[in-house]
């Protein structure tokens, strides 16, 4: 983990997928657990990875909304707008995995509800043998 | 979480109808260690602006697309490729509805794809919309194992 980063630059973080974080992943969803040893975890999963970017940061790191406070200090309300993912491999326990990150589109926009901003970023999750697994691009709402 | 269960049919598509409350909201949060305060504070949340606590966008979208991916699998199809939109907020406690549509006119690369739509069962409002494209298992994928149905 890389604590304190700053959003938009690309420091790879490193994951062992486990078979807890499947499991929690799993029920969070409302899907039973996979069967078997090397069972594909559930398709989205690497939003365990990539959401939070997999950072613990101290409480002080975290702003009044919960997110990371340099990430509220860019100002406004954050929410999800979208997403588009390409699936090169399934992930399975104990498959590790380095996910890249790194801001691919900042645009402000006007809107029926005022001023707001689009901020795209592209997250490529990396197997051990250097290939690409998965593809993101994640889009929020800034207002 | 109340689970109707999935239906299933190629006329009717894929379909399942789920309310979604507190406590989904915070395990889909732990499990992605996200602290993100409009998913489980009630008060702040109204004081950004919204009516209540927002069902996370991609809550939704794993919710989708882990159906598509179940009911594919028994033709050895796997997800290659999802697209999302959130078009409206979905909040917690509403019974929202999943739909997924094969879709004829999908992407010519993929197997198949689905035309998906969750929306608020009640009052009809779409709050995602999607594309999910499926394609063929690899060999190794289908001998890492087997998912429960």
């Amino acid at each position: 983990m890389n604590v304190g980063q700053t959003p938009g630059e690309s420091a790879p973080q490193r994951f062992l997928v486990t078979r807890q974080d499947i499991a929690k992943f799993s029920t969070a969803i409302g899907y039973p657990m996979p069967a078997g040893a090397r069972a594909p975890a559930p398709v989205m999963f690497y939003l365990t990875m990539g959401m939070a970017r997999g950072r613990i940061l101290t409480r002080e790191q975290l702003g009044v909304d919960g997110l990371p406070a340099e990430e509220t200090a860019l100002g406004g309300r954050f929410m999800a707008a979208g997403t588009e993912v390409w699936f090169h491999e399934d992930l399975a326990v104990g498959d590790v995995v380095t996910v890249r990150q790194k801001i691919l589109d900042d645009t402000r926009k006007t809107g029926r509800h005022g001023d707001f901003r689009l901020v795209t970023v592209q997250r490529e999750y990396v197997g051990e043998d250097g290939r690409l697994v998965i593809d993101e691009r994640y889009t929020r709402v800034v207002r | 979480m109340v689970n109707t269960g999935p239906g299933s049919g190629r006329e009717q598509g894929i379909r399942q109808v789920r309310r979604l409350d507190e406590v989904d909201l915070f395990l889909f949060s732990a499990a992605l260690w996200l602290p993100h305060r409009i998913h489980y504070d009630r008060d702040y949340t109204r004081a950004e602006g919204h009516e209540d606590l927002l069902v996370h966008g991609p809550l939704q979208a794993a919710i989708a697309t882990e159906m598509i991916a179940r009911h594919v699998r028994s033709s050895a199809l796997r997800v290659c490729h999802i697209s999302y939109r959130h078009v409206a907020p979905a909040f917690v406690n509403s019974t929202l509805a999943f739909a997924a549509l094969p879709d004829p006119e999908g992407s010519g690369r993929a197997a198949g794809s689905f035309a998906v739509t969750v929306g608020d069962a009640e009052s009809g409002q779409p709050t995602t919309r999607g594309v999910v494209e499926v394609g063929p298992m690899t060999t190794a994928r289908q001998a890492r194992g087997t998912l429960a149905p």
